[in-house]
């Protein structure tokens, strides 16, 4: 069947067609069967899909929507300003870490080497996500969308 | 074409949404209210169709909203504010598609649901397991099909509508529609034909 044709099916049973068009779509179907076959069969699983509504959510629920979106939004913001100071405390603690060590050279040498390295390593891993994360914020246009 | 409304806000106040909107963009938490308030209704809705969790499509669409807020400096006040936030939460629900989801339950309701119609219980039994499969056969569509059923047969939105929300043309709109309709029509196919027997029996 003509795919054109076919499509408006779905235009004429939503009512969604100009008056014009409507009227050729009617001339078309009183000339061509198949195409009135093809309507009774869209016609019948719409009235299937039209007798369902979604179901509704309890009224109480919108009483408190907006109220649970903005606990969420607050503590966004708690978990960010949670996140920095642990970090800052993180990177402190290891910067000071690695220091006393350099300075005790009572402590073995492979411990000394073993903190650096993981000091050093962190760091280059905080580095790297905060260049990736600025550069995604300028750059990326689907920024909103969660992947 | 003419370019496409906003969506329809049926039973919902009218609100200056510019405005509060470069409210929001200058800090003011407190103007995102009315604005969630206004749209919260349709965006668990269409959580609730792709989920078939209540619980998923609050949390869906409260997450949403707070991306939404996150975002919004980036956001022109001039544009309708749905069709923007629209997106975020359809690619959230996206997502979610990929997750473990929480049991979900046929979100779909009809007449005899309503107090005053008591059919047979047999009827009853009968509308009960053709909306299990009209769900389960949108369940089992490609996400793009899905989504736009949702958008026409279950949030009745216009073709205009959901172009707009969809940024897609008009006819476009008619063409995905119809196409997803059969689709959905294949894999209902024995399910309506036998309801249709039953119908003309008794």
């Amino acid at each position: 069947m003509n795919e054109d044709r076919s499509v408006r099916i779905s235009g004429y049973l939503d009512d969604e067609l100009a008056p014009e068009e409507r009227a050729a779509f009617e001339r078309e179907l009183a000339a061509n069967p198949e195409l009135v076959e093809e309507l009774a069969a869209m016609q019948a699983m719409k009235e299937v899909t039209g007798s369902m509504k979604l179901r509704e959510f309890p009224d109480q629920v919108w009483d408190r929507y907006w109220q649970g979106t903005y606990n969420r939004m607050e503590r966004r913001l708690g978990w960010i300003l949670f996140s920095i100071g642990a970090i800052i405390l993180l990177a402190g603690g290891l910067y000071e870490l690695t220091l006393a060590l350099i300075r005790d050279s009572g402590e073995p040498w492979w411990i000394r080497v073993a903190v650096g390295a993981l000091s050093g390593g962190l760091a280059i891993l905080l580095v790297s996500i905060v260049r990736e994360r600025l550069f995604m914020a300028k750059r990326d246009p689907y920024r909103e969308v969660e992947r | 074409m003419n370019p496409a409304p906003e969506p329809a806000a049926a039973g919902r106040a009218a609100i200056d949404e510019t405005a509060l909107i470069v409210r929001c963009q200058a800090g003011d938490r407190a103007a995102f209210e009315p604005i969630v308030t206004h749209h919260m209704r349709r965006a668990a809705a269409f959580a609730l169709a792709w989920t078939g969790n209540a619980e998923d499509a609050l949390d869906l669409s409260q997450e949403a909203f707070v991306r939404a807020f996150r975002a919004i400096s980036r956001f022109d006040p001039a544009r309708p504010f749905y069709p923007w936030f629209y997106r975020i939460l359809r690619n959230l629900c996206w997502n979610h598609l990929g997750r473990a989801a929480r049991l979900h339950e046929v979100p779909l309701r009809d007449d005899f649901d309503r107090a005053d119609a008591r059919p047979r219980p047999d009827a009853q039994l009968e509308r009960q397991e053709l909306r299990a499969s009209v769900w389960e056969a949108l369940r089992k569509l490609k996400p793009n099909d899905r989504e736009i059923l949702i958008l026409r047969e279950f949030q009745g939105l216009t073709y205009a509508e959901i172009a707009a929300v969809l940024g897609i043309p008009q006819g476009t709109v008619m063409s995905r529609l119809h196409q997803a309709r059969r689709r959905l029509r294949e894999r209902l196919q024995p399910v309506i034909g036998a309801a249709a027997g039953r119908r003309a029996e008794s």
